[in-house]
């Protein structure tokens, strides 16, 4: 499939550098950088930044000139934390159209510096530990497909459960998975392999996986269901499922960059759901002061701050991981959908 | 392939590693509890919508709409015209008289006042809801909170009504969902008194979300470029509301093993069930395809494609699926699948297909993990 660029600059200029660069660069990158908040505003057709230390809006990043016809939803962000990627559709879930991509924000300008097409009505997207590849849950036709960056083309396309959701890539870069609503199920693809190896049933309408930071696990959260599955991923076999109630409707979750805890975003009960790892157990809720059906979530990469979509309020809450308080709610564009951290480094 | 190596090779797909659980939180769980019952109230309820429409417009009718009202004789009076019949034979006859009616008149066959045909006939209607439904259920909050979730999420309901009119840019699908919504508010200020002021203010922004996509029967001019998911989100999330406000879980498919085990044993007793009286039994059958279809089918078909497809076929030996109804004026009548068996080897008796129907839900159960 040939990537159709709106630029002549590709969408992996910066990006494609070596995994081993980036995680040496990571430590350093933590002692004086800065962070942007991105939520892709599903009924607005943009993005939102925010700039994290003063949680203030500072730009809108047009995506569409047809808001109420092409929406942003699922977003990921480079392992350097300098390019954020966005999943662009048409409101038509079961047909293929030109609006289906993927664009990439370069966090410093924050200009769309790229995108190329991704069939299918893309949803959800997972980058690759290396920054060089995004795979993308591609809800229309029931597939998962990797993507090559630097040029746009599709190197794997697998059919997987139907309506295609979330979609993570292990660390170790082994294994794509990919949950779907309908079929309740993650499908794992092996990588190397090119293939699709199992299917796993999870909770009811399962929505977004997610890994742990040592790819031992994998965590999906079930809308329906009101849980979080617990996947180990060497028996890619559910060990666990996390009750969080059925009127909690969790979609997005965030591992802590420490990875002893898990926020979940839960619509329904409008609350953050904080899971140690250690025991699986709730050990906060967060209700106060929160925004209306958090759909989406993130955590900065200094694990301080929790950032939540919300989509019926508008909005962004803010929460203080240490007190475990919502501190401030920012509003945003219309139809809050996901959340995503960009970084910015001070020095340049 | 046999059906144990089927059910071999699914294993080994890993679809029972530990398939998703389902913990209670709610006192009831009517789609186990009343199956059948609201099946049968979705039959009544939706025959109900086509006189509200029928009233809501003029004859002659569009012909999409004419289709429509017609189906007031198919498969929703299949779902109880059998019980209807065993209870009160007199008030069954007069129905479905009042109903052929009704579906003359949308066909332009009739010269009656439709006024009067649709006035009669919802009166029987209600008539045959009491005699079918006892009182004592139908009162009941959570078996209205089922029927609500029928109301907002099933076929021709609330969201589908929408998505299916935008999507498919079929308008007169839109007045389904019209009908369908001024039901489910009719069904919610029967039930909010239970809710929280929270709850209340989220259930009512909800409908007054639904009112904002629904403002009239008439379909708008255009549907095209519409959203054809907005009405999905709202109606998904007044279901959690009626959930807790009726105490009562309406997703019976969060626990997938249980759902197939349940409906095996649906069918197991629908089979004995055949040979007495067929009608009676193809309700169950109704009941049991409405959660197969909706919950099981699309994840059956992805661990075992060839029983998901047995399973579906055998259905078609016993009842006429809603969406069938364009070519066919009735639900099969169970007796009529037995005549005509008489004279066609290769179609299956419902009593036969009742039997393979319920040995493919026991091995479907075995894939799904139970």
């Amino acid at each position: 499939m040939m990537g159709l660029f709106a630029r002549p600059r590709r969408i992996g200029v910066g990006v494609g550098i070596s995994a081993l660069a980036v995680l040496l660069a990571m430590p350093a990158m933590a002692q004086d950088e800065t962070y942007r908040v991105y939520v892709a505003n599903e009924f607005g057709a943009d993005i939102t930044v925010i700039d994290s230390a003063t949680e203030e809006v500072v730009n809108s990043i047009k995506i569409s000139d047809r808001p109420g016809e092409v929406r942003p939803r699922g977003m990921a962000v480079s392992p350097d934390g300098r390019t954020i990627y966005v999943s662009v559709s048409d409101f038509y879930p079961q047909r293929q159209t030109p609006e289906d991509k993927i664009m990439a924000i370069d966090v410093e300008s924050n200009e769309v510096t790229g995108e190329f097409n991704a069939g299918g009505n893309p949803e959800r997207i997972a980058v690759s530990p290396d920054g060089t590849q995004i795979w993308a849950s591609l809800e229309a036709i029931a597939s998962g497909a990797g993507y090559d960056v630097a040029t746009g083309k599709q190197f794997a396309e697998h059919r997987v459960g139907i309506e295609a959701e979330g979609v993570a890539v292990s660390p170790d870069y082994k294994w794509a998975y990919v949950t779907a609503e309908a079929t309740h199920t993650v499908s794992i693809i092996d990588i190397a392999a090119n293939k699709v190896v199992k299917h796993l049933i999870v909770g009811n309408r399962p929505r977004v996986v997610e890994f742990s930071l040592d790819g031992t696990r994998a965590y999906v959260s079930a809308e329906i269901g009101g849980t979080i599955s617990v996947i180990d991923t060497e028996a890619q076999a559910v060990i666990q499922t996390i009750d969080l109630g059925l009127d909690s409707r969790p979609v997005e979750l965030a591992v802590a960059p420490d990875g002893k805890r898990i926020y979940v975003a839960g619509g329904g009960t409008s609350a953050v759901y904080v899971i140690d790892t250690e025991t699986n157990q709730i050990v906060e809720t967060i209700r106060e002061q929160m925004g209306r059906r958090p759909w989406g979530i993130a955590i900065t990469p200094d694990g301080k701050r929790v950032f939540t979509a919300n989509g019926l309020s508008d909005s962004v809450s803010v929460i203080d991981t240490e007190t475990l308080k919502v501190i401030n709610n920012i509003s945003v564009g219309r139809g809050a959908h996901s959340v995503e951290i960009g970084v910015v480094p001070n020095n340049e | 392939m046999n059906k144990r190596s089927i059910i071999l090779a699914a294993l080994a797909m890993g679809s029972v590693s530990l398939p998703g659980m389902a913990f209670a939180q709610y006192g009831n769980s009517p789609f186990y509890d009343h199956t059948v019952e609201l099946s049968q109230a979705y039959g009544l309820e939706v025959i109900g919508l086509r006189l509200d429409l029928a009233a809501a417009f003029s004859p002659p009718y569009d012909d999409e709409l004419a289709e429509t009202i017609e189906g007031v004789t198919g498969a929703a009076l299949a779902r109880f015209s059998g019980t209807l019949e065993d209870r009160d034979p007199e008030l069954a006859t007069a129905l479905a008289a009042a109903l052929d009616e009704v579906a003359e008149i949308a066909e332009g066959e009739s010269d009656e006042d439709p006024a009067e045909a649709i006035a009669e006939a919802r009166e029987l209607l209600e008539q045959a809801y009491a005699v079918v439904i006892p009182a004592e259920l139908r009162d009941q909050a959570a078996f209205k909170g089922g029927v609500i979730i029928n109301l907002l999420l099933a076929e021709g309901g609330v969201a589908e009504g929408y998505e299916e009119a935008v999507e498919n840019n079929e308008p007169w699908e839109y007045p389904n969902g019209w009908a369908a919504l001024q039901r489910v508010k009719a069904l919610w200020e029967e039930v909010k008194d239970s809710a929280s002021a929270e709850r209340l203010a989220d259930g009512q922004e909800m409908l007054d979300l639904l009112d904002t996509l629904y403002p009239e029967a008439q379909p708008p001019a255009v549907v095209a470029g519409l959203n054809p998911e907005e009405a999905e989100s709202p109606a998904q999330r007044l279901g959690g509301i009626v959930e807790e406000v009726t105490d009562a879980d309406l997703y019976p498919d969060r626990d997938l093993p249980k759902l197939m085990g349940h409906l095996a044993e649906m069918t197991t007793a629908a089979c004995a069930v055949y040979p007495q009286n067929a009608d009676i039994a193809a309700e169950s059958i109704y009941a049991v395809y409405d959660l197969f279809a909706t919950h099981l089918a699309d994840v059956s078909g992805m661990f075992a494609p060839e029983l998901q497809e047995n399973a579906s076929e055998l259905f078609g030996s016993m009842i006429v699926a809603e969406d069938d109804d364009d070519d066919d004026d009735g639900a099969a009548s169970a007796e009529d699948e037995e005549e005509d068996d008489d004279g066609d080897d290769d179609q299956l008796s419902g009593t036969d297909a009742c039997g393979e129907l319920a040995e493919a839900f026991t091995e479907l159960r075995a894939v799904l993990g139970g």
